[in-house]
């Protein structure tokens, strides 16, 4: 005789309104849906955790009532709820689990399929994954882990059975059945309680009420985001760019280690790296699929104030929020720099700046500009303030012609040369604080302000982008490399670094769009951007110059030694 | 053995689909970005940062004018003097434009983070209205400005969107919009581009960012134009972070380098310290000083504080019978007391003083 047994994790699946899908991304979206077994307590107990759910929901009076209405529907097993013409009926996938009493150990079956255990680490993970995730939706913490974590317990032992054989134990026997356990701990609160009272607060962005908003707009762009894996553990997301397989992501975040990526649907598969593009910090992923979604990325410019939310595979988007600064280049090598700082504590009256030191070996110092010269205009454009003249000459490219108009001692005067990087200028100084503090190393503008980093995990590569748009969505360091939508569920940007904690960058979709023409063309390679390209011009021009000198010197050497050769040969 | 009916669960998710969106989600958040970007361009051109310049040290944080004649709205630890001094009686306001003009610091309420500065000449300044305190709501959408690690001219002030789930006046509002060091005294505006609070401080939780109510400033308007300067802040900033960048004084040898003003901008970036980790007991309630006692101002459902009896509006006089001189030494003897462990709290509630036992749980 058989014993069937099946998992009550639908509760959970239910609670989060999210479907769990482990089927292959082509076939039509399945929802999984678990069983379980006849015993009528596990029925109650799932009742009881719904209510507890739904208390911890923090829902109002209204609120409260569906909720209720839509319980007894479940526990009718009726459809149900005004909301199912917007979330449209899924295809039933089920999963079912046989243990058989002569021993030879449990089988588990897909949509009446058996699944091999060979195959069940490809499925386990993900679900795994999936209900941690839920439960830290659900119950506003994270899943315990290790020994306390009721899912992994009853996954482990589900795998173990599956594997190795045995029967599960007299239902309701203490400890003997993994989901008794869990309905227990559920009961009890013990599967992580709510972290504070604001972040669930129904008035806060993050409320699911208010992240809802967004789930039929981040619905395409979440079946072309991948989870990024290395060694296992997500270090970033990625946005699928080719339906051959082609998705970009993090680089710095996937620089070692074994990859994968996860899709949307809980599908592993491995994925290695094969193009970066440093000055992004993008790395362009290959992974074993096919026949993938592709988010379209619109190459328009987005306005500060255009709303936002970052996706992720989940249904809910990781966060919402909002263009907070226009596309900028975050790269000091293609930002102009005279070479000067400013007078601390100078009497500014708008008509012009007062130099307070020059940096040594900098454009202007090499110009002959000298402290206390007043800097009255850039170009012909008055620069009446220390942020007008450092817009405008930030503006400039390294190496362009300037025109300085200055007062020194009451007389005005002009001068024009080229102008230094802010890299080089910046590279003087920090040498300089260098030799006065003593210090190895400088710290980084977070380190020197600790409110820069509360609250968030940071990206350690977080600057040098040569065109970056700001947000102020609070993702964490793990989650970089995913679309951003607009309120038209349009990617218009992928997220690159979380910054700080108010800022979060991405790589604007034009920039994207554009490093992906190549990709269209079939060349799989990223696009070099205009620095790195003059940056290697300039480079391999200074490396020529020194190989033709050294030609020179090499072939003068080579004239000397045959001409003393010859002394000898006349001996 | 027959399999019993699946466990319909798409009711139960269909309920959520129905409970949180709304039928037009769409048009709202079509008009709530209208509303952002409108909000944007009018008032933009009104916040600005303020920089109290003494020697080679700078402290910057950020305001709003709300005058055709140049008054500005801020913090009051931003125009205040370190180390008990007075302070400074005159300020830099660069504007968003990059223009620097000086302004004239008016008074200070620093029982609630509340200051005021003018600039001193000229007018037709782009400047927002105040919004009355009791249109403010709890919930409502808003928008904060400022000018986070100081004014940066190829960034401005950038803008962040939230929603304020607390709207105490007489404690500090509390919103989701992520406010950081520089922005103090930045605002917090609604989605009608009124001026609803000013930062103030922070806390290690990306949703708790404290402001200055508005109404504060409409109580002390004469006090504040006058010049008073009151109160005092070491009460009603501890326990949270201030978000003025510590006064920048010269670099000893050996010590972090004094990040220069000048076209000069701060050192390169390498992977910041991250905070540590977070405490592990949960108490569940959120303090302020209003009117000068530490009052409940928001008990976590479900929270042990809860359980054990605490309400809102609760004034705690002692913890563990030692009486408590600010929400920091609350803070503190929670953070170091274990899950399981019982704190006695004597508060006054309704004139009558009693004493309630909280056991601690577990933070997850």
């Amino acid at each position: 005789m058989k014993s069937r047994f099946f998992i009550p994790v639908i509760a959970v699946v239910a609670a989060g309104g999210a479907a769990l899908s482990l089927n292959a991304q082509d076939q039509p979206k399945p929802k999984l849906e678990f069983k379980f077994n006849g015993d009528p307590r596990g029925g109650a107990a799932m009742e009881e955790t719904l209510r507890k759910m739904i208390e911890r929901m923090g829902l109002g009076d209204e609120g409260r009532e569906q909720m209720e209405k839509a319980l007894e529907q479940w526990k009718q097993g009726g459809e149900g709820g005004r909301g199912t013409q917007q979330q449209q009926a899924p295809q039933q996938q089920q999963f079912r689990f046989e243990f058989k009493d002569d021993g030879s150990g449990p089988k588990m079956f897909r949509n009446g399929k058996e699944v091999k255990p060979e195959d069940l680490g490809e499925l386990m993970g993900p679900m795994q994954k999936q209900l941690e995730e839920m439960f830290k939706q659900q119950f506003g913490g994270e899943a315990p882990q290790g020994g306390g974590n009721p899912l992994e317990e009853m996954m482990k032992e589900l795998q173990k059975r599956m594997q190795g054989g045995g029967t599960p134990g007299a239902p309701g026997a203490p400890g003997a059945n993994p989901l008794e356990d869990l309905m227990k701990r559920a009961q009890k609160g013990g599967l992580g309680g709510p972290r504070t009272g604001r972040e669930r607060s129904r008035f806060s962005k993050q409320h699911t009420a208010a992240l809802a908003e967004w789930r039929p707009l981040t619905k395409a762009a979440r079946e072309s985001t991948v989870r990024v894996l290395r060694d296992g553990e997500q270090v970033a997301l990625g946005t699928i760019v080719s339906a051959d397989g082609y998705a970009l992501t993090k680089a710095s975040e996937v620089d070692k280690g074994s990859l994968e990526v996860e899709f949307e649907n809980g599908r592993i598969v491995t994925a290695k790296v094969v193009d970066k593009m440093d000055a992004y910090d993008l790395a362009l992923l290959k992974v074993e699929a096919n026949g993938l979604p592709v988010g379209s990325i619109v190459p328009e410019e987005v306005a500060v104030g255009t709303l936002v939310a970052a996706v992720s595979v989940d249904e809910d988007p990781l966060a919402t929020g909002v263009i907070s600064v226009p596309a900028r280049s975050l790269s000091e090598k293609t930002k102009g720099a005279l070479g000067i700082e400013f007078k601390m504590d100078a009497e500014l009256d708008g008509t012009g700046v007062p130099i307070g030191k020059l940096v040594t070996g900098c454009a202007a110092e090499k110009a002959g500009l000298k402290p206390d010269d007043k800097i009255m205009a850039v170009n012909g454009q008055p620069v009446p303030y220390p942020a007008t003249l450092m817009r405008i000459v930030s503006a400039l490219k390294p190496g362009d012609p300037v025109k300085v108009r200055y007062a020194r001692e009451g007389k005005e005067a002009e001068l024009e040369f080229p102008l230094s990087s802010r890299e080089e200028l910046l590279k003087v100084r920090q040498e300089a604080i260098l030799k006065e503090t003593g210090m190895k190393q400088l710290p980084d503008r977070r380190a020197l302000d600790p409110t820069a980093q509360m609250g968030s995990s940071l990206s350690g590569n977080a600057s040098g982008y040569p065109k970056a748009v700001q947000s102020d969505l609070t993702i964490d360091a793990n989650e970089c490399g995913g679309p951003v939508v607009d309120v038209d569920g349009r990617i218009v940007a992928i997220t690159i670094a979380r910054a700080e904690r108010v800022s979060t960058y991405m790589v604007p979709g034009k920039v994207v769009a554009d490093l992906l023409s190549d990709l269209k063309s079939g060349k799989f390679t990223l696009a070099k951007d205009e620095d790195t390209l003059r940056g290697e011009l300039r480079e391999s021009e200074q490396e020529l110059q020194k190989a033709e000198a050294a030609l020179k010197e090499a072939e003068a050497r080579r004239s000397a030694a045959a001409e003393q050769l010859k002394k000898f040969e006349k001996k | 053995m027959t399999m019993l009916p699946p466990y319909a669960v798409r009711g139960l998710a269909a309920a959520f689909t129905v409970l949180t969106v709304p039928a037009a989600f769409a048009d709202t958040l079509k008009e709530r970005q209208a509303k952002v970007l409108s909000v944007v361009e009018k008032a933009r051109p009104a916040v600005v940062c303020i920089q109290s310049r003494s020697g080679a040290a700078m402290g910057s944080g950020s305001g709003v004018i709300v005058s055709n004649d140049g008054i500005i709205l801020t913090a009051a630890h931003v125009v205040d003097g370190t180390g008990g001094g007075k302070g400074p009686t005159e300020v830099i306001v660069v504007l968003n434009d990059g223009r620097e003009v000086k302004a004239k610091v008016l008074g200070r309420d620093r029982n609630r983070d509340a200051a005021m500065v003018k600039i001193e000449q000229g007018s037709e300044w782009a400047h927002v209205e105040m919004a009355k305190a009791e249109t403010v709501e709890q919930g409502e959408w808003c928008i904060a400005m400022g000018h986070p690690g100081g004014f940066d001219p190829q960034r401005g002030a950038p803008v962040r969107v939230g929603r304020l789930w607390q709207n105490n006046d007489k404690a500090y509002y509390r919103s989701d919009c992520t406010v950081s060091g520089g922005d103090s005294g930045g605002p917090l505006f609604d989605l009608d581009g009124r001026v609803i609070g000013i930062h103030s401080s922070i806390s290690m939780d990306l949703a708790e960012n404290r402001h200055v109510p508005i109404g504060v400033f409409h109580d002390d308007w004469e006090r504040l134009m006058k010049g008073d300067s009151w109160g005092n802040m070491n009460k009603l900033l501890s326990g949270s972070e201030d978000l003025t960048p510590k006064k920048k004084e010269k670099p000893e040898p050996k010590a972090a380098p004094k990040p220069e003003k000048g076209d000069t901008p701060p050192g390169p970036r390498e992977p910041a310290p991250q905070p540590s980790a977070k405490t592990a007991v949960w108490l569940g309630i959120v303090m302020d000083v209003v009117d000068g006692n530490i009052t409940v101002t928001e008990v976590a459902d479900g929270s042990p504080a809860q359980k054990a009896g605490l309400e809102l509006e609760d004034v705690i006089l002692k913890i563990d019978g030692k009486t408590a001189g600010g929400t920091g030494d609350i803070a503190a003897r929670v953070r170091g007391a274990s899950p399981g462990d019982a704190v006695t709290f004597t508060v006054r509630r309704k004139g009558k003083e009693q004493d309630i036992s909280v056991t601690l749980a577990e933070r997850k």
